[in-house]
């Protein structure tokens, strides 16, 4: 099938891209203090934090992605799942992938003004975990709804 | 909305599994359309009255959105 052809590329190409960004966080979460020492211990502790989760994450997505690459039911299982029409419906209730960007964002930019301001830092992480838990409560209410 | 796709489905020994799988769809979205949770879309609706051979007012009971 086309689709599915057309999928295993796009799983690849994620495969690349989440190897490239687990080098990445790698180098932060071990060199971080020598790469970004002029960074506020706090916030140096909390990119680092992230860049660990982040990297147990792309490691467990990476694996899920080489199984449906070596599987050609574990790929149609995972299309099906991707583009399934009730879970497109329930992102979007939920805000995603928006409010995902948008976390990311204030994340970022919570770790650049960290640099200047401690407080803004704390107050703009506590904004985007908050909005991150407004979204997950919401997919949650709506996987029971729908 | 009602629809008789446990009943095809038991009919045909098929499980919800395998019938989200012939269709391109979730377990859960196949549950959720027989307890009338979830309202197939129209593409949906089709390909599920297609894989049972029968036409979709055969398979959902569209009456409740006749005027």
């Amino acid at each position: 099938m086309q689709h599915l052809t057309q999928y295993r590329k796009t799983l690849k190409l994620r495969v690349f891209a989440l190897s490239a960004l687990m080098l990445v966080t790698l180098a932060v979460a071990l060199f971080g203090d020598r790469i970004l020492h002029q960074l506020n211990p706090v916030v140096l502790g909390f990119l680092r934090g992230v860049c660990i989760g982040g990297e147990g994450f792309a490691c467990i997505i990476g694996i899920r992605y080489r199984k449906a690459l070596h599987s050609d039911d574990a790929l149609q299982r995972m299309y099906n799942a991707e583009n399934d029409e009730r879970m497109k419906a329930i992102r979007a209730k939920a805000g995603i992938p928006v409010i995902l960007i948008t976390s990311v964002c204030m994340m970022l930019a919570a770790v650049a003004a960290g640099h200047f301001n401690l407080i803004v830092f704390y107050t703009l992480t506590a904004a985007a975990l908050a909005q991150l838990l407004l979204s997950c409560g919401l997919k949650l209410f709506y996987r029971h709804k729908l | 909305m009602q629809t008789k796709i446990k009943e095809l489905r038991k009919a045909r020994k098929l499980s919800q599994e395998e019938l989200a799988l012939a269709v391109g769809t979730t377990r859960q979205t196949i549950t959720s359309i027989e307890t009338g949770k979830y309202i197939a879309s129209l593409p949906l609706a089709f390909k599920i009255a297609h894989y049972f051979g029968l036409a979709i007012e055969e398979v959902f009971d569209l009456s409740e959105f006749i005027v």
